[in-house]
């Protein structure tokens, strides 16, 4: 019992007494009786004792402070939501299935089946725990429906923010829920009311790859690979790194590193069209040890230069050759250079339009620039003269302007017919002399080459979302293994197809007829370090033993009639309040 | 007794100063065998004075006229027969526990007593219980009156309007009373005023009749009835006795001013400290007596 419902017994004591005290009446004899309001005389006759019966406020109060001391008390009650609800918050991490079959995962799912899901008198609740919070099925599932849907969890995730999934229960469930952490690594501090973190996890020494990148220069590709050391003691650093498909070895590592120490190897691949492998041979701890760059180098965009101006057309031209990302033809489908807005069935053109003044104004001044826009991010500042038509007026969100004037805007959307409309007079100008003009191309190309079918990125890093362009006409695609079998589905909005974080490992996605070939790389630092992991003691009966707990809270049920009974007492003391004004 | 006795014997010795109103105003006391204190219609001239409007013109002294050219007429001694019925309420409520009620009923009755005496009455006491006895002789010293405990526990109204005692004709008629019972005043005072030269109704209240001693709770008893009632005294109770008490007070003094009665009212305890009975001696009931 609360303490509140003590004090509430007190107060109904206090009250009774109260009343009986004031009960105690002294006898006061009076000639008459027939001034004290209309009294009736017996018609039989004889005395008349006018027993004075309890008031009925004294009955109503009391009444209302059992309820209050009822409802202080916390009552409990066995209603239709009887069973215990439980939330099991699993970590989603790839650590969870470190040495299987003894991984902390499968350690878990033992204790799970033998004791929470024996627990028939209980309501459960799975959340994945991975970059974002995951609800496993649905919510309140019996034992054996969670059972049959424990197999989603499967420890795939780069990172397991199990704080943010913490912050999800704490947000969207009642406060008497008992929530169940399986992880393998220890709480950072002692978890606190109806929270249990049960950890599974054990102390290993671990080499992992933790960084992996290729990126283009020039006709070469330049990689980097990063291994760090996350043992206790010094320990050997046996890898390679070779190209798979011409079975070459790039680079044999063997070397000894100390605790937290990192090897980094550069080195220039000039075979762009073909992938690079990394791993680690020496390291028993094998789901950090593999690392794939894939060819990045896109399909160079097919682009048509249709400019009047001898002087444009070349200046143009030698922009896009620069940028290594697109190859000028005669016609395209893709971008065109004009300074006439051309009109086009195909949905998928962009059209750069150079807007030639006649009789253009010249200025050297101060050029405000949109810097987080795909078309200028990363432009240097404008040095140079300029030459525009000042009549012309903005019609679409515009990226660079002078005063009022546009300098470049674009209309219409990326996934469709993009407008770039450029005001720029070539013959009175400089710009096209300076730092800006080449990367104002590149900027323009790579963006195009966004919107050209196929993923964003050839290597991501586990745990990012991996968007893909689609093909015209196609409204799905599909992510599939190495062995054929489909991993993810997503269907395309804005020809856009966004599937969440993958495993490491090697995938094709699949769009219609086309597919391309992408390399996901676990590459966490976080995850690969295997020195904290640890495991706590496991009770026997995670769920507590008072499972009284867990039955509705019905405090309403005394606290809606105590309201009704104080409205009542109300009324019935402003009643008597106005009967002894009446007078 | 002995403080009924002493109060009684202090009344009368009050009551020597006073004497009981005999006026012509009274119409039936004409004719007696007393002389009056006034001037009336007996065969005794008293003196002369100049005619009024009103006066008999059966006294103009012709001889007198004559003489001075004078309208005068003669005065005559006023002749009466007066008798007083002194009418005294017994019942449990004039012995009230805590008020001097019982002794203040007394008194009155003895100075009224010993004021009519002084006055050339007769008088005739009445003891009004159950059933109105009278008082042989009413020359007995009061406390030594039969039946005189005040411990009748019924309705005195009903008494006198079922059981009206054997009033003398054109007497003085005087009920001292609280009033404190349940019926009808034009009932009583009818029966009483019934061949009266004058009916007086004497209401002798204790202090505490009006305005209880009540606060917080209290367990009410009526002394006569028994009954009992339990209340938590509070202001608006206070408000509503006071309130019933004044209206029956009113409707007495109402139905007296219609029967012809006098309505007097006297407050037992600071009546018995003076001795005078300053109401009857305010609307000339009594008469203070010259030295």
């Amino acid at each position: 019992m609360s303490p509140a419902a003590l004090w509430g017994l007190l107060a109904i004591s206090a009250l009774a007494a109260v009343y009986l005290f004031r009960r105690q009446a002294r006898d006061v004899k009076v000639s008459s009786l027939m001034f004290f309001g209309r009294r009736q005389t017996p018609a039989e006759g004889g005395r008349r004792l006018t027993v004075p019966q309890t008031p009925f406020i004294l009955l109503v109060e009391i009444a209302i402070l059992i309820l209050l001391v009822l409802a202080a008390a916390n009552p409990r009650a066995i209603t239709g939501e009887k069973l215990i609800p439980v939330i099991l918050i699993l970590d989603d991490s790839l650590s969870m299935g470190v040495n299987a079959p003894d991984s902390p995962k499968a350690a878990a799912l033992k204790y799970i089946e033998r004791v929470v899901f024996a627990a028939t008198s209980t309501r459960i609740t799975m959340i994945k725990a991975g970059a974002q919070p995951e609800v496993i099925g649905r919510h309140d599932m019996t034992p054996a429906e969670a059972a049959t849907m424990l197999a989603e969890w499967r420890c795939h995730a780069a990172d397991a923010d199990l704080f943010k999934a913490l912050r999800y229960v704490t947000e969207s469930f009642a406060s008497d829920v008992s929530v169940l952490v399986f992880t393998d690594r220890p709480a950072e501090k002692n978890p606190e009311g109806r929270m249990q973190w049960l950890s599974f996890g054990r102390p290993l020494s671990n080499v992992a790859i933790t960084a992996a990148s290729r990126y283009a220069l020039g006709a070469a590709d330049r990689c980097f690979i990063e291994f760090t050391s996350f043992a206790a003691e010094p320990c050997r650093l046996e890898a390679e790194i070779l190209v798979p498909e011409q079975n070459r070895l790039i680079e044999s590592i063997d070397t000894m590193l100390q605790p937290g120490e990192t090897r980094r190897v550069r080195f220039v691949i000039n075979e762009t069209a073909l992938a690079v492998q990394a791993n680690i041979k020496n390291d028993p701890v094998t789901f950090d040890n593999v690392a794939w760059l894939l060819p990045i180098r896109r399909v160079p965009l097919d682009v048509a230069v249709d400019l009047g101006s001898k002087l444009l057309q070349q200046t143009v031209t030698r922009a896009i050759e620069a940028s290594g990302l697109a190859k000028v033809t005669g016609s395209s489908s893709q971008l065109l250079f004009t300074t006439r807005l051309a009109a086009t069935a195909d949905d998928s053109l962009w059209q750069f339009v150079f807007k030639v003044a006649s009789q253009p104004a010249a200025f050297s001044g101060s050029v405000s620039l949109d810097k987080i826009h795909p078309l200028t991010a990363g432009l240097p500042p404008v040095r140079a003269a300029w030459a525009v038509d000042s009549a012309v007026r903005a019609e679409g969100q515009v990226l660079m302007s002078a005063g009022t004037v546009p300098l470049l805007e674009v209309q219409g959307r990326p996934e469709q017919n993009l407008t770039a409309v450029f005001n720029y007079t070539p013959e009175y100008s400089d710009l096209h002399k300076s730092a800006l003009w080449p990367a104002l191309f590149y900027n323009l190309l790579a963006w195009r080459q966004q919107f050209s079918p196929g993923p964003a990125a050839f290597n991501f890093r586990s745990g990012s979302d991996i968007a893909v362009s689609l093909p015209a006409e196609v409204e799905r695609a599909e992510i599939l293994s190495e062995d054929g079998s489909s991993v993810a589905e997503a269907v395309g909005w804005r020809r856009q197809a966004v599937f969440p974080g993958l495993p490491p490992g090697l995938y094709q996605v699949r769009a219609g007829a086309a597919s391309w070939r992408i390399a996901v790389n676990l590459c966490s630092a976080k995850e690969s370090d295997l020195r904290a992991a640890g495991a706590s003691g496991l009770p026997e009966l995670p769920l507590p033993a008072e499972t009284m707990l867990n039955f509705a809270d019905v405090r309403w049920w005394f606290i809606v009639p105590a309201l009704l009974l104080l409205v009542l007492h109300q009324f019935l003391t402003m009643r008597r309040r106005s009967a002894d004004a009446a007078f | 007794m002995s403080s009924l006795k002493e109060t009684v014997s202090a009344a009368e010795l009050a009551g020597q100063r006073f004497y009981l109103n005999v006026s012509s105003r009274f119409s039936g006391l004409q004719g007696g065998g007393r002389f009056g204190r006034n001037t009336g219609n007996s065969l005794e001239f008293v003196d002369h004075r100049e005619y009024q409007p009103g006066d008999d013109v059966r006294h103009i002294d012709w001889n007198a006229m004559a003489r001075s050219d004078r309208l005068t007429v003669k005065l005559f001694r006023e002749e009466v027969s007066p008798h007083l019925d002194l009418l005294v309420d017994a019942s449990l409520s004039m012995q009230l526990d805590g008020s001097r009620k019982r002794e203040a009923l007394y008194a009155m009755t003895a100075i009224l007593r010993t004021a009519a005496i002084n006055a050339g009455y007769t008088v005739s006491a009445w003891i009004v219980k159950d059933r109105c006895r009278r008082v042989e002789p009413a020359s007995l010293p009061i406390h030594d009156w039969p039946g005189n405990d005040c411990d009748f526990s019924g309705n005195i109204g009903q008494t006198l309007v079922s059981f009206p005692p054997a009033l003398r004709p054109a007497g003085v008629r005087v009920l001292i009373s609280d009033l404190f019972w349940k019926e009808e005043p034009q009932a009583v005072l009818r029966q009483l005023s019934n061949n009266a030269a004058l009916l007086v109704i004497v209401q002798l209240l204790a202090e505490t009749d009006i305005l209880p001693p009540l606060s917080g709770n209290v367990r009410i008893l009526d002394c006569e009835s028994g009954e009992a009632v339990e209340v938590v005294a509070e202001e608006g109770l206070l408000r509503e006795y006071q309130a019933n008490f004044t209206r029956h007070q009113e409707y007495w003094k109402r139905s007296c001013t219609r029967a012809g009665a006098v309505f007097t009212r006297c407050v037992a305890g600071s009546f018995l400290h003076e001795m005078v009975p300053e109401e009857l001696l305010k609307n000339e009931i009594l008469m203070a007596r010259s030295r």
